[in-house]
């Protein structure tokens, strides 16, 4: 092979190379932009009824120690 | 010839650590965000769960209550008599409420909370206290029956 034919299936290489690895990188990242999507809906669905969830846990706790008081009041 | 070899044998390795290299990052990032989305799922559900477990316990502590509250007053059972709900001309839905309040079935926090949602509900005192689990069905009939009113649940 003369040195132009080696130089060409050099660059050809390079270039198949190159382009594989854009491909997978833009693979990678595209998965990772639809997860992300996803994540963030169920963060947005979930937290408000985790700060309700929390708020009514509070109010169930006063609520049992009043329960308690009385209870004990009567007893 | 050689040169040339060694040339494309180096980017082909090359090629294989950063297509790893890019592999492992996204594996990193992916499992970063799967552990962020089960991490608030796990949340909810703890929080879901614990609430069940208080709603139980209140439940059950204000059963208690209304016991002690009835066994203070010298009252050991309840008659529509004793409630004049028989003579009574009020709303259907009243007599219900008070003869469960008084029964020390349900507390009076959860009779309001009950006709608060009747309207959204759209259905009767005892198809609230049934849908939000106050009662069973068996207390829903031994209810009507006491009472002598006509609910859906008698359809």
């Amino acid at each position: 092979m003369d040195n132009s034919t080696i130089y060409l299936i050099l660059a050809l290489s390079g270039f198949v190379f190159v382009v594989v690895l854009m491909i997978h990188q833009h693979n990678c990242s595209d998965m990772a932009r639809r997860k992300r999507g996803k994540v963030e809906a169920v963060t947005r669905k979930l937290q408000p009824r985790i700060e309700i969830l929390e708020k009514e846990i509070v109010d169930l706790k006063v609520k049992i120690e009043e329960i308690d008081e009385q209870i004990v009041t009567f007893q | 010839m050689f040169i040339f070899l060694l040339i494309l044998i180096v980017a082909a390795i090359g090629l294989v650590f950063l297509y790893r290299a890019i592999s492992m990052a996204h594996t990193l990032q992916m499992n970063t965000l799967e552990d962020q989305r089960q991490r608030i799922t796990n949340q909810y559900e703890f929080l879901r769960d614990q609430k069940q477990e208080l709603l139980r316990e209140v439940a059950r502590k204000e059963n208690e209550l209304a016991t002690l509250r009835n066994s203070q007053d010298g009252i050991k059972t309840i008659s529509t008599r004793d409630l004049n709900l028989a003579e009574s001309k009020d709303n259907p839905d009243d007599k219900v409420s008070r003869y469960l309040v008084r029964k020390g079935i349900i507390s009076l926090e959860q009779s309001e909370k009950v006709t608060g949602k009747m309207k959204t509900l759209h259905m009767d005192f005892l198809g609230v206290c049934l849908t939000l689990g106050y009662i069973d069905l068996d207390t829903a009939k031994a209810t009507l029956k006491a009472t002598k009113v006509d609910s859906k649940l008698t359809e």
